[in-house]
């Protein structure tokens, strides 16, 4: 069990000190084409990733 | 002729059922013994927890499909195991207490030549007093019908709300050691889109409250994603969210005790305060079915079988050891049991060696550390993977191989969704692999491949979790061509 060093438990001050998201990212996670292109992305890692970690091995 | 009998319809017992149904000829019987008459994707429970989704949408019959495909169904609970046989023989044998509402409390021994334990978490509320939709003060969404409730409860907020009165909603994770922090994390951001489309955001506060060292660490110690040229962590990324979205944390928390409207806490500096609340989903921590075990006398064996919290041991390296020395190799492979070849244990039933997140003690000495998390993806992969070491030995022989499914080698995705529509939503997608880090293999970047490690906010993951909801159900109902979508 680790009890050092502390974590920062100030929550308010870490998140307040976090990127904030400017309004054209905002926009980017919206925008329809665009979204279109990183659900095709998302779907090819997935894949990937269920390729290679569901392969199968033996003993 | 073999009997298989699988213990839980869930994600790894059905996935298990229908693969060796599959495999294997009808001379051999496939049983599933579980207590609910239907099957839940519980997943989606986040969306029926927050009225956009019907519980009937996320849940349906399983007795239809088994008859179907020819699989025994015992709507029933296990209550004992008998590995070496009783009295009248040595075949493995099981007990079984009858939950179907004609045959309710009929107890009958069940024979079998395979056993798979897929009996996932018990949810352990009594591990905080006060805490759960029985008889405490939060709700849960952990069930189809724990997210009915908790939808009822979140309405009456949101009318408050439209009243003019102030609200705070906590939502997180019930005590010290809980796991399943993906799903608090969805389940926040889902309210919080609740409550906007409501517009009633600006006099609502969002809490929420975790036993986790820091925001992203997920019970996996976080993870190291790259992002527009950039290496960056789980942390910065959940914190940017929380930001973005003016939801509120308190980190590094074992909730002591639930009371009427306030939920009191210890942190991990020692201190201990209270917060009080107008609607708290607070998950339990999980605890393992615990059957009780007897060997052929009917001598108590459970602790050899079992773990002190109910899981059952399997071929993991439980020797205790300090963090710096956890190896991938200590997670389990096979899943088989310890000491008994023909017993399985898969998805959350199984024990694990130890957790994957740094445990910590705050200085009173209070556990404040998640819990290792086995989500879907992998307690299928166990499923599958066990189905096919069953199926080889019967059909080669019991010296067959094993197939193997390490969770230091598979991968796992969280995609916390929110909103029904498909052009209302958006989610924050994350993607792992491999689940358990292997600093052997990926020393730079967090013991994960960064390639498939990655963080991503969009609508494009929020139609890709509707993906997965609509796949996965039609796999889970059999329907034609289901075993070539990926568990
Ligand atoms: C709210 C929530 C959201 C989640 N979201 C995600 C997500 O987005 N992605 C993801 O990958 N994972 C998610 N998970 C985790 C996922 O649901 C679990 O990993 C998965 O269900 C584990 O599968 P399992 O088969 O081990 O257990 P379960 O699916 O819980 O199945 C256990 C089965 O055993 C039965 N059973 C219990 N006791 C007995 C007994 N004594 N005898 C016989 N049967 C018994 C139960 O009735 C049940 O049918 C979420 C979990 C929760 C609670």
């Amino acid at each position: 069990m680790t009890t050092t060093p502390p974590p920062n438990l100030d929550a308010d001050a870490l998140i307040q000190s976090a990127p904030l998201p400017t309004r054209r990212t905002l926009r980017r996670r919206a925008s329809l084409p665009l979204q279109v292109l990183r659900f095709g992305v998302l779907n090819v890692r997935m894949l990937r990733m269920v390729g290679k970690g569901h392969g199968d091995t033996r003993e | 002729m073999s009997r298989i009998v699988i213990l839980g319809a869930g994600i790894s017992g059905h996935t298990a059922a229908l693969h060796l149904r599959r495999m294997l000829g009808k001379q051999h019987t496939v049983t599933v013994v579980s207590p609910n008459a239907d099957w839940n994707w519980i997943p989606s429970n986040i969306w029926v927890g927050v009225g956009q989704m019907d519980k009937r949408q996320v849940t349906f019959p399983l007795a239809p499909i088994y008859a179907r495909k020819g699989i025994e169904f015992k709507q029933a609970r296990a209550v004992a195991l008998r590995p070496e046989g009783d009295s009248a023989g040595d075949q493995g044998a099981v007990d079984v207490v009858s939950t179907a509402p004609e045959t309710d409390g009929a107890e009958e021994r069940i024979r079998y030549d395979y056993l798979i334990n897929a009996t996932g978490p018990k949810l352990n509320f009594p591990a905080t007093p006060g805490l759960g939709p029985d008889g405490g003060h939060s709700v849960s969404v952990c069930t189809a019908n724990h997210a009915v409730d908790a939808s009822e409860a979140l309405s009456a907020v949101i009318e408050r709300l439209r009243a003019g009165e102030r609200q705070r909603l906590l939502i997180g994770m019930g005590h010290g050691t809980c796991t399943c922090e993906g799903a608090a994390f969805e389940y926040t951001f889902n309210v919080d889109h609740a409550l906007r489309e409501a517009g009633v955001r600006d006099l609502a506060e969002v809490v929420y409250i975790t036993n986790e060292a820091s925001l992203g660490d997920f019970g996996v110690g976080g993870m190291v994603f790259r992002q527009q040229g950039f290496e960056t962590t789980s942390k910065t990324w959940s914190e940017s969210l929380f930001r973005e979205r003016g939801v509120r944390a308190i980190l590094g928390a074992h909730v002591q005790r639930v009371e009427d409207g306030v939920a009191h806490y210890e942190q991990l500096d020692g201190s201990e305060q209270s917060i009080a609340f107008d609607f708290a989903m607070l998950l339990p921590p999980f605890r393992g079915a615990g059957l009780p075990v007897f060997d052929a006398a009917g001598e108590d064996i459970t602790d050899q079988v079992n773990n002190p919290g109910g899981f059952m041991k399997v071929d993991a390296d439980y020797a205790p050891k300090s963090p710096e020395d956890w190896r991938a190799d200590d997670w389990p492979r096979t899943y088989q049991s310890v000491g008994y070849r023909n017993i399985f244990a898969v998805g959350i039933a199984f024990a694990p060696p130890h957790p994957i997140s740094i445990p910590r003690k705050s200085p009173n000495g209070t556990v404040i550390a998640p819990s290792p998390p086995r989500t879907g993806m992998p307690s299928g992969v166990m499923g599958r993977t066990v189905a096919k070491t069953i199926a080889d030995r019967i059909k080669s022989g019991d010296d067959s191989l094993a197939h193997t499914a390490s969770m230091a080698s598979m991968g796992a995705a969280c995609v916390a969704s929110t909103g029904p529509g498909l052009r209302s939503g958006t989610a924050a997608a994350m993607t792992m692999f491999p689940i358990v880090p292997d600093y052997e293999q990926y020393p730079r970047t967090g013991g994960r491949n960064i390639k498939d490690t990655f963080g991503e906010i969009g609508l494009g993951a929020h139609w890709l979790k509707l993906l997965l909801h609509h796949l996965f159900i039609y796999k889970a109902k059999a329907k034609p061509g289901w075993y070539l979508i990926p568990e």
